[in-house]
């Protein structure tokens, strides 16, 4: 029974993390939270009981926590950890508001930088932004599937039709090697090239990212790229 | 939980704690070693709650110190965000199709998916819950029906209202949506539970399915009070645009 239990919460884990929590019903997402509180129980009749007695999700996350130990099976640290996700929630929808914008290249780059400080796999990453310079989408693709796959271009496009009012631009991040463009970094420049003026939506620039450092097409006026003028 | 940071028996107040300590509470729920490291990290990368949150998965997964746990656990903020709701309930009473239709814009406004949303409402139609659906197609109401019923059985209401949003241009309802409205009412009539309207929502306005003549959906449904145009008054076939 043990053994059929973490199966049940490796697969429910692996489902989330594939479909972003896409096809979770509301006692799925409790259940799947609830496995961090209580690491050997079957959260699922929890979340049941939690929905039940309050009556939805949102009323489950804005309960107190002593409303949450009503619910049978709800202890001191799992009501304290539905309250910490109600409250990280709030913070999350508060600062959603207001956008990333950038004033400059620089501060673009910067930014830039800094997310991919961590990185430790080839990816490119492609970064929509509004009129005003805002950031809006962000969304990565291994760079082996962009190289190798047969389903590369369908990809590209997919992501870059998630924004059609936006312009954006790619930043192709190989944490180990200086940011030198190569043959590849060029030939996923141009199909992204290609798949912009198909849409016809702005390409912005083409980056590489490397050993902390940060390449731009555009700064070095380079694959057609207008080079920024001293005032950008 | 492996790395109990917090004192149970004396939390510290969610308004005393700084974002980093709030995330480093949450993640101390999860598998990873050290989750002050680990907070102080993304935020150091990402800056604020809702860019971590909303950061691409592929890019958290490529840091080191994060495990699965700590990324679902970061990854269901967005998730529960997207269902749960800041509403305000006191005093909002949805006993016109006016005010229903204002409503459920405001709710639905600035869907990237189509959403679908219900409403319980108590006897003078004042807003008693909210439950927002899983996001998807209109065929996503059929494939909720048992969530809605359930919902509407748990607020104990007699009253109820659904709403989606379309991300195309028009308002005019799809078959699907009138097949799956019909759905829900034949699993709501047998325990006294009426659908009072279906609002259909998009950037540029909401109809009531209440309203919208030559459907012959709600003309069985009883209204309870429920203020709205006559069909009668819109005598046409439902406009190919809306």
């Amino acid at each position: 029974m043990k053994y059929l239990h973490q199966n049940h919460r490796k697969r429910m884990r692996e489902r989330f993390i594939a479909t972003d929590g896409a096809g979770f019903v509301d006692h799925e997402l409790l259940e799947l939270l609830l496995f961090s509180a209580i690491p050997r129980i079957n959260t699922n009749p929890i979340a049941h009981d939690l929905l039940s007695d309050n009556g939805s999700i949102s009323e489950v996350l804005s309960a107190d926590t002593d409303t949450l130990k009503e619910t049978k099976g709800i202890g001191n640290s799992s009501a304290r950890l539905i309250s910490l996700m109600s409250e990280a929630c709030k913070r999350y929808k508060k600062s959603s508001g207001s956008k990333v914008r950038f004033s400059s290249h620089e501060e673009l780059t910067e930014y830039i930088c800094s997310i991919l400080s961590g990185c430790t796999e080839s990816l490119c990453m492609i970064i929509s932004l509004n009129g005003n310079m805002e950031l809006v989408h962000s969304e990565t693709i291994p760079l082996t599937d962009l190289l190798y796959s047969k389903d590369s271009t369908k990809k590209l496009y997919t992501i870059i039709l998630k924004d059609t009012d936006n312009r954006f631009i790619s930043v192709i991040c190989r944490p180990e090697r200086l940011p030198l463009p190569s043959s590849g970094d060029h030939k996923i420049t141009k199909e992204i090239c290609d798949i912009a003026n198909a849409l016809k939506i702005e390409y912005l620039d083409s980056m590489i990212f490397g050993r902390g450092k940060l390449f731009s097409m555009r700064n070095e006026g380079a694959f057609g790229f207008p080079k920024i003028s001293p005032n950008e | 939980m492996n790395n109990p940071i917090h004192n149970i028996e004396n939390p510290i107040p969610m308004d005393n704690l700084t974002d980093k300590e709030l995330l480093t509470e949450l993640l101390s729920y999860t598998s990873c070693k050290d989750p002050k490291k680990l907070s102080e990290l993304l935020f150091d990368s990402f800056t604020s709650i809702s860019a971590i949150a909303a950061s691409d998965k592929h890019l958290l997964q490529t840091i080191p110190e994060l495990t699965e746990d700590a990324l679902i656990m970061i990854k269901l903020i967005p998730v529960f965000s997207s269902r749960t709701n800041t509403i305000r309930r006191n005093g909002i009473k949805l006993n016109t199709s006016e005010k229903a239709k204002d409503f459920f814009r405001s709710v639905l406004e600035n869907q990237l998916t189509e959403n679908f949303i219900a409403v319980a409402v108590n006897d003078k139609f004042a807003v008693k819950s909210v439950m927002n659906c899983v996001s998807g197609t209109a065929g996503g109401v059929v494939s909720s029906c048992r969530e809605i019923v359930s919902f509407a059985l748990n607020c104990g209401t007699e009253k109820l209202f659904i709403a989606h949003s379309h991300t195309i241009n028009s308002l005019k309802p799809s078959a699907e949506d009138i097949v799956a409205t019909r759905s829900l009412m034949t699993a709501l009539r047998p325990l006294n539970i009426t659908l009072i309207d279906h609002i259909i929502t998009n950037d540029s306005g909401a109809v009531s399915m209440r309203e919208l003549s030559g459907i012959d959906l709600f003309d069985k449904e009883p209204d309870c009070g429920y203020i709205y145009e006559p069909a009668a008054k819109y005598l046409q076939k439902i406009p190919d645009t809306l």
